[in-house]
């Protein structure tokens, strides 16, 4: 059944080729980026003004300016680069992810597949949360390693960048925290797969149930039940549900809620919860943040919310054929 | 024996549209069942009630299982080929066979190998790459390596030319089938496998019209062919179905005792095609 399973997994990944090839062309266009400041960015001189406690000096040089920084404020731009590296690469394969979920279950009955995946001794429980597994595992793992991949490329060509301008090579590895990093992106992409729960399981739901156009149905009855709910007044705080699990929602948790940016959907108690802030750096999280983040209703009610979704989703994949 | 697949009373309605209605049916161990009839008669409906891919009326029994409840179970026990456009465009052929060993339990990898040694499959190819008979050959060996007790085709050699149609079949018989296995084909070119079938059952409008084996063929029905100048007395017997052919007419006669009919010409037992013909036109005259 295990074996079953996996080989479910690896027929999406071998289906799916987007999930490998956006992750191998972002990391393409970090190694352009890269070299690109290589060659022209950290040759080029620029004026930059550093104000410390006793001077005021001019530097003329991107390298020298960072050279000549305090050690806080290199950790905090290093970190920051890799933070918001992160983060465009987290908001494409989120995007990557809304349309594979969305296809997942309609694309096997538009192309008529679904009559050869039904005749294999697999059932459509398991079928369906293979497709939903690569949402809540794969797709996460895949933003990490991707993440991971693309930092390394960057401190790799960038330490040589500083070396092949007679500068110290270790300048960035001194400021940069790995395990920091490492652990903030984990928690972050827990706490976004746990918050995102109940779309995935509305966009495998849509994609179940839709005849045509799930994307339209997907988007167009949140978008209409918030539309009659804000216009008339009803109170009824569904708007407020579906706002906050759009992407802006968890872009404000990425930020951190110090930025205040926008309304940070967890913090109903308005503690701090662990966060990158550009003046406070890198917060790892405590065992009370992640108590607290599990105590709320709103998660709870979410997780709910998404295993009633994929059970339709399951329930409905059984009476589909190729008829769509 | 006991049936592999026994249906009593099988309906299915699409909205009120009755595709199936209230069929009865047996399918036993080393027969192949044609289950013919025009486009639109309900073969592909009752096929997929069979699979336990739609919901129905009626009692339905899958090697002993209900196929609503255990779809999946079942698919140990049976394989399926629909027309060739059902294989995933995307899938290599080495994914496939992947797919196919990790999936089913008793897979015997090294028969699909064998058989595809023998075409022009590779297994770098992907499905897409494959012409219409080549994906056929490559369901086939597919279905030699799964073991399945019962094999489903559902227009399997639909768009194939007379080459592949015939060497398809072939295959399936000196290579699939024994007196374990039984094989059900759905198809509206009776001619197709009127050769290789062992039973037929003629759906038409969601009903059954003739279920038979082929053997019992002659003792229910006669076809006569005769002149036009003793049709007209023939006639007065009551065919149940008849066509001209130039200077002669050939008509059907359904439980007849043929001592009748030979003084107005040549008695024989009617083709599959002609009966097909006969037991869907006198339904359409209904």
């Amino acid at each position: 059944m295990m074996t079953s399973f996996i080989t479910l997994l690896r027929r999406e990944l071998w289906e799916h080729t987007s999930l490998k090839a956006i992750p191998l062309t972002l990391l393409a266009f970090v190694l352009l980026a890269n070299l690109a400041f290589f060659f022209f960015v950290s040759t080029s001189n620029f004026t930059f003004t550093i104000n410390t406690d006793t001077e005021t000096r001019q530097v003329v040089n991107t390298l020298d300016y960072f050279a000549q920084m305090e050690a806080s404020k290199q950790a905090i731009i290093i970190n920051g680069i890799m933070i918001t590296t992160g983060m465009i690469i987290n908001s494409i394969m989120l995007i990557v992810m809304f349309f594979y979920l969305l296809d997942s279950l309609y694309g096997e009955r538009k192309d008529r597949t679904i009559l050869f995946w039904k005749s294999l001794p697999v059932t459509n429980r398991m079928t369906v949360l293979s497709k939903l597994s690569i949402a809540v595992f794969i797709i996460p793992v895949i933003i990490f390693i991707t993440t991971g991949l693309a930092n390394l490329l960057i401190m790799a060509l960038q330490s040589y960048t500083f070396y092949h301008h007679q500068y110290e090579a270790g300048l960035l590895w001194q400021q940069v925290d790995i395990t920091g990093l490492s652990m903030f992106s984990i928690f972050l992409l827990l706490q976004q797969t746990i918050w995102y729960f109940p779309v995935m399981g509305w966009l495998l739901f849509c994609s179940a149930w839709c005849r045509k156009s799930p994307i339209v149905v997907a988007v167009l009855i949140p978008a209409i039940l918030v539309f009659i709910d804000s216009s008339f007044m009803l109170g009824t705080g569904f708007s407020e549900i579906i706002v906050e699990r759009l992407p802006l929602g968890i872009m404000s948790m990425q930020m951190g809620n110090e930025s205040n940016l926008m309304t940070y959907p967890y913090n109903l108690s308005s503690q701090q919860l662990p966060g990158f802030n550009m003046v406070a750096g890198i917060r790892l999280p405590s065992v009370e943040d992640i108590l607290q983040f599990l105590m709320n209703i709103k998660v709870w009610m979410g997780i709910i919310i998404g295993i009633f979704f994929t059970g339709l989703a399951i329930s409905l994949r059984r009476w589909r054929d190729d008829s769509l | 024996m006991n049936a592999l697949i026994s249906a009593r009373g099988l309906t299915k309605n699409y909205g009120r549209f009755r595709a199936v209605d209230h069929i009865d049916f047996d399918i036993r161990p080393g027969r192949v069942v044609g289950l013919v009839g025009p486009n639109g008669a309900g073969k592909s409906t009752t096929l997929k009630a069979i699979l336990g891919l739609i919901k129905y009326r009626g009692s339905l029994e899958v090697f002993g299982r209900n196929p609503r409840v255990d779809r999946a179970d079942l698919m140990h026990d049976i394989s399926y080929i629909s027309d060739v456009a059902s294989l995933p465009d995307w899938i290599r052929v080495d994914q496939l066979l992947d797919l196919m060993e990790s999936t089913h339990p008793s897979y015997d990898l090294r028969k699909s190998l064998n058989f595809l040694a023998r075409t022009d499959i590779s297994k770098s190819h992907r499905v897409k790459q494959l012409s219409k008979g080549m994906k056929t050959q490559l369901h086939l060996a597919i279905v030699m390596g799964i073991h399945a007790r019962m094999l489903v085709l559902d227009e399997p050699t639909l768009g194939l030319d007379i080459i592949y149609r015939t060497e398809f079949y072939d295959q399936l018989m000196n290579e699939y089938f024994n007196e374990q296995r039984a094989i059900l084909i759905t198809t509206h070119q009776i001619e197709e496998v009127e050769q290789i079938l062992t039973d037929i059952i003629v759906i038409n409008k969601g009903k059954i019209v003739i279920n038979m084996p082929i053997e019992d063929i002659g003792k229910h029905y006669a076809q006569l062919k005769t002149t036009k100048d003793h049709a007209e007395q023939a006639r007065k017997l009551h065919p149940v179905f008849e066509k001209d052919m130039l200077d002669e007419a050939v008509m059907i006669f359904e439980n007849i005792d043929t001592e009748r009919l030979i003084e107005f010409g040549e008695v024989s037992t009617p083709h599959l095609a002609d009966l097909f013909v006969a037991a869907v036109k006198g339904t359409h005259d209904d």
